[in-house]
């Protein structure tokens, strides 16, 4: 890293063009600060990538920094292991916690609806009442709670308490870490489309078309295998503008929406601040688009019934 | 498994070694204990082949291992791609006295990697992107080897571009072209010329499908002749 006057920037400090030491740090955890604070990659100046990597180590020796090449290395090593360490924490940050929590609650599913299945089988043997899901788990606890089906019941109870909270404590954070999806879209929405983007970098680079069809990949490419009309929507189905409308109008609806979480999801990655207006540029072209629709389906419009909708 | 026969050196610090269950690769452990779940022989750790393409190139190629074994004691390496540190571990086995740049970019295989570095005091590692060498241009001085085992579709590209900065004039790049990680119906021979061809600046010294180890590989031992002049 070379500034016009050849100076250069090292882990242990700056070298001035005579190979002198200029305001070295003091000690190693001063060294890992001012890499971390300064991470920008400052181009060389000229050419980038045509120069020549500078000798640190043998500028670090000449300048008297370190007394020793072995003396390099171990300084190096100490700067590096503690600069990785910080640098995880950093990324261990709330949106990362926030899709291992949407993560979790996806797992406390699968893992409830497989027991509860299993209760329902076992619950055949006795008298359940053919209740299902929750409901069963409480009548088979109060009806045989010395029995060992009670100790699954109990088990799907607990489970699904627990599947509660951690789903509230995640449809509070989403709104701190996106704030314009959650406004647009709700949290649980939100979330969903976050983790399934693979996180909020990726979901901000995705085309609006793409997240409106996202989670219908099935259909998608059947249609593009042009065996199909094209999906009109995916998970954004939940939607209550997309479940909402008639079904003449959900792909329309689906598009405007898709388009606003494309904005949405851009102004959260790159900003964090929430937009103003964005929701209310969206309920107007929601409201055409329904005025339209109530106006029954257009005429040129040809009768597809697309694999969703 | 039992020694039967004197072990054979490869390198300095490897060795074949003639086990109960045929020939075995192995290095002289720097640090006590197995790394990866491999098995060990006293100071000797087995290296797999099929964990590790480096240990199926020196097991492929006797001219590959000839020009690795001339790097010197005090090796300054640059691996592109670390990983967990399964074949980083074994190069810092290779050179004890050596400095090796471990690049890795996700954070996940960055936990086992900080778990190696902290036992061998030659393993520096980075967490940063392999594809912008300048990002880690205030940690890496200039290296002996370049060895760089990444699934991207421009794997040539980043050698490159590393080797411009880093690479000594005169030193060497181990470059494992995955074939499958830039195209995935094309023949993997031409994939590998096309991406050998881009090697402008090097001069090639070996290259090693490395079956049956790993399918659709080609190892590309090279050396950098000088540096390229933009015309």
């Amino acid at each position: 890293m070379q500034s016009e006057r050849g100076a250069l920037e090292a882990w242990y400090g700056w070298i001035d063009g005579d190979g002198r030491a200029l305001a070295p740090a003091a000690s190693a955890s001063e060294m890992v600060e001012r890499l971390l604070s300064n991470s920008s990659q400052v181009p060389s100046v000229g050419a980038t990538g045509q120069r020549m990597q500078s000798d640190l180590r043998g500028l670090a020796l000449r300048s008297g920094l370190v007394g020793s090449s072995a003396q390099y290395d171990a300084m190096l090593h100490e700067v590096a292991l503690e600069l990785v360490r910080r640098q995880l924490l950093q990324q261990a940050g709330a949106e990362a916690q926030l899709l291992q929590m949407i993560e979790a609650v996806d797992d406390l599913n699968s893992a409830l609806n497989l027991l509860e299945e299993r209760l329902y089988e076992w619950s055949l043997l006795h008298d359940g009442g053919h209740l299902r899901g929750y409901r069963l788990a409480e009548r088979l606890e109060q009806d045989y709670p010395e029995s060992s089906i009670a100790v699954l019941a109990r088990a799907v109870q607990d489970m699904r308490q627990r599947r509660d909270q951690l789903s509230a404590a995640m449809e509070m954070a989403v709104p701190g870490v996106a704030p314009n999806l959650a406004s647009i879209a709700g949290p649980l929405l939100a979330a969903r489309l976050i983790s399934r983007a693979g996180g909020l970098k990726r979901l901000s680079q995705m085309a609006a078309s793409a997240i409106q069809v996202m989670g219908a990949e099935k259909a998608l490419f059947k249609h593009l295998k042009g065996r199909a009309p094209s999906p009109k929507h995916g998970i954004i189905y939940r939607h209550p503008a997309v479940v909402g409308a008639p079904r003449w109008a959900r792909g329309r609806a689906a598009r405007a929406l898709s388009a606003k979480l494309a904005i949405a999801a851009r102004a959260d990655y790159h900003s964090g601040v929430l937009l103003a207006g964005l929701g209310e540029d969206l309920k107007r072209r929601l409201d055409q688009i329904m005025r339209a629709a109530r106006q029954g389906p257009r005429k040129d419009s040809k009768k597809t019934s697309g694999p969703n909708g | 498994m039992t020694t039967r026969n004197e072990p054979v050196t490869i390198l300095p610090r490897a060795l074949m070694l003639e086990t109960a269950s045929g020939p075995r690769l192995a290095t002289r452990a720097a640090a006590q204990g197995s790394v990866y779940g491999e098995r060990l022989l006293g100071d000797l750790r087995i290296w797999d082949p099929f964990r590790s393409k480096l240990a199926s190139l020196i097991l492929s190629s006797a001219s590959a291992t000839r020009h690795l074994s001339y790097l010197p004691a005090d090796c300054r390496i640059l691996y592109l791609g670390a990983a967990t540190g399964t074949t980083v571990s074994h190069v810092s086995d290779l050179f004890p006295g050596g400095t090796i740049y471990a690049v890795e970019i996700s954070p996940r295989s960055m936990h086992g990697l900080l778990g190696l570095a902290k036992a061998r005091s030659n393993i520096m590692p980075i967490l940063a992107d392999a594809a912008i060498p300048d990002s880690y241009s205030r940690l890496v001085e200039p290296v002996d080897l370049i060895y760089q085992d990444l699934a991207q579709r421009n794997q040539a590209d980043i050698a490159l571009r590393n080797a411009r900065i880093y690479l000594k004039p005169g030193g060497l790049l181990v470059l494992m072209i995955k074939a499958r990680c830039i195209d995935s119906t094309s023949p993997v021979g031409e994939i590998c010329r096309s991406e050998m061809g881009r090697l402008t600046g090097f001069s090639v010294l070996d290259a090693s499908p490395l079956l049956p180890y790993h399918q659709d590989h080609l190892a590309v031992l090279a050396r950098k002749i000088s540096d390229e002049n933009p015309r």
